[in-house]
């Protein structure tokens, strides 16, 4: 499941909850942070990058 | 009756050994303490009354023979419960654990017993350390002895209270994202995060297991020292670690990020502290922690989930006997992708080397504990500047960063503003704790003001 679907999903089960204005509230506050933790500039430093020759990581790309 | 002595734990143990007076009149006046003043504060959970008293007749009756336990004989010292003691319930603060027995003491109390503490009972705590005001608790908020309407800092709220207040001579607590030292610093004692991972946490009811640290609360740096070798694995004696600091200290401030929002007069008794510690031969250095706004987004991603875990069989089955802002917190965390978890690990690593290289070019952090005064009892928000933001992330944001990279940091008290107590955070290099604290020991004075 992609990160948007994921919010998608997580609202409407959000929805179910007898806490629903508070943990509604309390989502929109973990989406902009997720989106801050997508954003940052660190992240291609620190995932897999199959083009970079230096790290010599293996990649589960597809031959 | 006797006054709690205003001294530390070590001269306090040399009195009782003296005969100035005995561990039964300590025990006394500390109970006397609790009676007086707790149906105010709301600091303690349960008090061990009359195992107290039976244990402190046996100190008495050992020192009278000439068998001192160890370091802490005879002293009462207070626990967060969260902190198994044998036969007790660990509430947790939570209408969840109700009926809970504990079958053993935790590792920390077993330690503490070795050296001769006394537990004198169990402190109220914001509902399973999960908050920082102390407020959300099944057993009623802790009010902070300073100013009964403002929040005594959270979660270890009860700990630092009972300290502050002379109901115990010293407290243990834990710190997640700063619940040792948020507490500490609104009321005015010590509280020490060490390094992670040195203090067992085994038989203390898990938040967060990657970033829960246990340690002490204390009136004197010289007595978390004391606390902080008992609880501890480390073994580097106060001696050689002192010996170690025998040089000109850099004190290195990180300014962008945790001075871009803070309480006007807050930070002007920071720079008060500043000017104090270059007075006494310190040397103040600027350093910068590149990606440190990252930290609460970081920190989010790695506590929720976390935290989530600890509870997803109890939010299953006892969902309605939580609090109702944690249970919607602890539900959050349930909602985290497991590749943003991880995501946020290699955060972790990218914020740990940048600690690292900032204490490459000076001996310690410094910078304040708190942003903000401690607010009024049920705010959400504080303003600072023009900016209005959450109570919560206020509280977290000088300390969080180093729950999430393991440093070891001290909350010292350095004076009061409008009558209330304000915090100096220092950070030392993982590992090197006793090396933090010999620091903190020789700029104590300064600190205080």
């Amino acid at each position: 499941m992609k990160a948007n679907d994921w919010v998608v999903h997580v609202k409407q089960d959000a929805n179910r909850q007898d806490n629903k204005p508070e943990l509604q509230s309390l989502l929109e506050m973990l989406q902009a942070s997720t989106a801050l933790l997508h954003d940052a500039d660190w992240r291609t430093q620190v995932e897999l990058q199959p083009s970079d020759p230096q790290r010599h990581v293996a990649t589960n790309e597809t031959e | 009756m006797i006054r709690v002595p205003d001294t530390p734990i070590s001269t306090i143990v040399r009195d009782l050994h003296r005969g100035k007076y005995s561990s039964s009149e300590l025990v006394e006046q500390c109970l006397s303490t609790i009676v007086a003043q707790d149906p105010t504060l709301n600091a303690f959970i349960t008090v061990l009354g009359d195992e107290v008293r039976t244990e402190a007749d046996a100190a008495d009756r050992a020192m009278a023979q000439g068998h001192l336990k160890g370091p802490l004989h005879g002293i009462p010292i207070s626990l967060k419960d969260i902190l198994d003691v044998e036969g007790v319930a660990t509430t947790a603060a939570s209408r969840v654990r109700l009926g809970h027995r504990a079958t053993r003491d935790a590792v920390v109390v077993s330690r503490l017993r070795a050296a001769g503490a006394i537990i004198i009972g169990k402190c109220n705590l914001h509902e399973f350390a999960f908050g920082t005001t102390g407020e959300d608790s099944a057993a009623g908020p802790t009010r902070n002895p300073h100013d009964h309407e403002r929040i005594p800092g959270g979660s270890s709220s009860g700990s630092a209270v009972s300290v502050a207040s002379g109901m115990a001579i010293a407290s243990i607590g834990t710190d997640t994202g700063g619940s040792i030292r948020i507490p500490a610093s609104a009321c005015g004692i010590v509280g020490l995060k060490p390094t992670f991972n040195e203090v067992p946490c085994d038989g203390v009811v898990p938040l967060a297991p990657t970033l829960d640290h246990v340690g002490p609360l204390t009136r004197t740096v010289a007595d978390a020292h004391l606390l902080y070798r008992t609880i501890s694995d480390d073994s580097t004696s106060v001696e050689s670690s002192i010996a170690a600091t025998n040089q000109k200290i850099f004190f290195g401030i990180p300014r962008s990020y945790f001075f871009d929002v803070i309480d006007r007069d807050v930070g002007t008794a920071f720079e008060s502290t500043v000017r104090r510690l270059e007075a006494t031969g310190g040397t103040i250095v600027d350093v910068d922690i590149p990606h440190a706004s990252d930290t609460a987004t970081i920190y989010l991603h790695t506590q929720l989930p976390e935290a989530a875990m600890q509870h997803r069989t109890l939010l299953e089955t006892k969902r309605s006997e939580y609090c109702p802002s944690v249970r919607t917190r602890l539900e959050l965390g349930g909602y985290v992708l497991a590749q943003d978890y991880v995501l946020a690990q290699q955060g972790r690593k990218v914020l740990t080397k940048e600690v690292d290289d900032a204490l490459r070019k000076c001996d310690v952090l410094l910078l304040p504990t708190l942003p903000i005064l401690p607010p009024n009892l049920g705010s959400d928000t504080v303003t600072v500047g023009e900016i209005s933001s959450s109570v919560r992330a206020l509280t977290l944001r000088m300390t969080q960063l180093f729950d999430l990279t393991g440093h070891p940091a001290i909350s010292l008290p350095s004076g009061f503003v409008k009558g209330l107590p304000v915090g100096t955070q220092l950070v030392g290099n993982r590992y090197q704790t006793s090396t933090l604290l010999s620091h903190a020991t020789r700029y104590e004075d300064s600190i205080r003001g």
